[in-house]
């Protein structure tokens, strides 16, 4: 386990070394600043449904912006040949990396519960609604962080991999939007496939431990294909 | 034995890399792995550290398989590939504390492994530095730095010199001799006067298969062109020496002119070493031999014969 805390580290010094973070933060946190603000004025609710409703799409652009250097960023340097002949697993590497993207979001949402405080001062917040759908966000998060460090494991130019990894987010995230053009049979099966019905279930104070296995079971699965992935790129 | 290669093979496709290739190597040897670009040394290094696995054939470090005991090779080799990859965000101390943390070493070892990087390459000045921010030769010995972190049995340089400026390539060949006292070192080269400088031992790779192995002198030795000899005779006649010289068994052609008064100056082609015959033929016809010699052939001319020519060296 010291190995993955070792990675995690650089990972982190990587990040906080260079504008990476700095910039991710910010835009993140004026962007949904924006979505509170104009859920409070504009609609007058001292609520942080709108965020939650947004945050799926923010989630599609921002995702993939950290995670896309994981690992292509050592692919195209030749960084990761020197990471492969370490006596590192490739499992330890892939949950290094992943903590520390991992840790670049939380501090991100963790910076945004300063919206539902200061809507608290102006109205009533329902607390454990709030605090499940932040909940709900994060392992969503976690789930999207995992697709994105596979897409980058599987290319070494980095815009290929913020595109690969864009698309298997958007197909979670519109799986459940286009149920209704379907059989119910089919449909079914997509709103269990996408990341909406799940989301929504916690989002609306629902914790469900269905839901909370769907994504963990998710991530777990994209993080083993991209521990596959950088094992298989040594058996071509 | 440090390693031992039974029939390695490595192909892409159908295209062999490395072509059953078998070697031994001692604990202590500095070897060089000698080859035109593309012959076949970055992948033979890459299976012996366990980056790429064999197609076929095995390869075994310390006695530990490539493959079935992986990061037990890994522990025991220290790794430098051929570009150099380095993480230029962070600082020379953050790159070799991240290293050795992943080599396993926390607290006083790796303080001790980081003093023994930072003293034996030169890295004092520089170890606060940012990476992006060094020289190349800086860059190369933060790399070798990181490859004896951990104090290994087996040091692997891909090409550790390519790309420096002289005075950058004699630091570096110092520092991997002075290394090379206590360690196995494997470095691969297409510079020939490297190879002489640094190594015991060579191996001359070319596509894909192992074509001379041997010490440099025994190399020399070996594919010496027997065929050459000149000779400087004090002597009156030189048609009746060509003469005397051309009737020898074994002789191609000769070659003589005039080198002074009285001297004769003569270059000998033959098939085989035909020192003693013609030291004979001096004694017998009365000439005084005042030189006669055999040029060793340089490492260059035995690469090219055993690469099959100049194609890229």
């Amino acid at each position: 386990m010291s190995s993955v805390r070792v990675i995690l580290r650089k990972e982190l010094l990587t990040y906080f070394n260079s504008p990476i973070a700095y910039v991710f933060l910010t835009v993140f946190l004026i962007l949904s600043g924006w979505l509170f603000s104009s859920g409070m004025f504009l609609r007058g609710e001292a609520s942080v449904s709108t965020f939650i409703e947004i945050a799926p799409l923010l989630f599609l652009f921002f995702i993939p912006s950290i995670t896309m250097r994981l690992f292509s960023e050592e692919l195209s340097r030749g960084t990761f040949e020197v990471l492969a002949t370490l006596p590192v697993r490739d499992g330890e590497i892939v949950l290094g990396k992943f903590l520390a993207a991992a840790t670049l979001l939380a501090s991100a949402l963790a910076a945004t519960l300063v919206f539902p405080v200061s809507v608290s001062f102006a109205g009533d917040v329902d607390g454990g609604r709030t605090l499940a759908s932040y909940g709900g966000l994060g392992l969503m998060g976690l789930a999207f962080l995992s697709m994105g460090a596979f897409a980058s494991s599987v290319t070494q130019r980095e815009i290929l991999a913020f595109i690969v990894g864009f698309l298997i987010m958007m197909a979670f995230f519109l799986a459940g939007k286009f149920t209704v053009f379907f059989p119910p049979a089919v449909s079914a099966v997509l709103d269990f496939i996408g990341v909406d019905s799940h989301i929504g279930n916690i989002s609306r104070g629902v914790v469900d431990t269905r839901d909370v296995i769907y994504f963990l079971t998710l991530t777990g699965f994209f993080l083993y294909l991209t521990a596959y992935s950088l094992g298989s790129r040594r058996w071509k | 034995m440090m390693i031992e290669t039974q029939r390695l093979s490595k192909r892409y496709g159908r295209e062999p890399a490395v072509d059953e290739v078998t070697f031994s190597i001692r604990r202590g040897e500095i070897v060089g792995f000698l080859g035109p670009n593309g012959a076949g040394k970055t992948t033979t290094m890459r299976m012996l550290t366990g980056y790429l696995p064999p197609t076929s054939g095995t390869a075994a470090v310390a006695g530990h398989d490539v493959v079935s005991e992986s990061l037990e090779v890994r522990r025991r080799v220290g790794y430098l590939p051929e570009t150099t990859p380095l993480y230029p965000e962070l600082t020379v101390r953050e790159y070799l504390e991240f290293i050795g943390g992943l080599r396993g070493l926390a607290g006083a070892r790796l303080a001790a492994g980081i003093e023994r990087s930072v003293e034996s390459c030169g890295l004092r000045k520089v170890f606060g530095k940012g990476i992006g921010e060094l020289s190349k030769g800086y860059r190369q010995r933060v790399g070798i730095g990181q490859a004896i972190l951990h104090d290994p049995d087996l040091l692997i340089l891909d090409e550790p010199t390519s790309g420096l400026d002289p005075s950058q390539v004699v630091e570096v060949r110092d520092l991997v001799s002075s290394l090379g006292k206590e360690k196995t070192v494997i470095l691969s080269t297409h510079v020939l006067s490297e190879v002489q400088a640094v190594c015991s031992r060579v191996l001359i790779i070319s596509a894909g298969r192992i074509v001379a192995d041997g010490g440099i002198t025994e190399l020399r030795a070996t594919h010496a062109q027997a065929s050459e000899l000149t000779l400087l005779v004090k002597a009156a006649d030189d048609a009746d020496l060509r003469a005397r010289l051309g009737a020898l068994p074994g002789v191609r052609s000769v070659h003589a002119e005039p080198a002074g008064v009285g001297f004769i100056r003569a270059r000998v082609a033959a098939a085989e070493d035909l020192r003693e015959p013609v030291f004979r033929l001096a004694v017998s016809s009365g000439w005084t031999l005042l030189e006669l010699s055999q040029p060793a052939s340089s490492l260059e001319e035995i690469f090219l014969k055993l690469t099959g020519g100049g194609k890229s060296i």
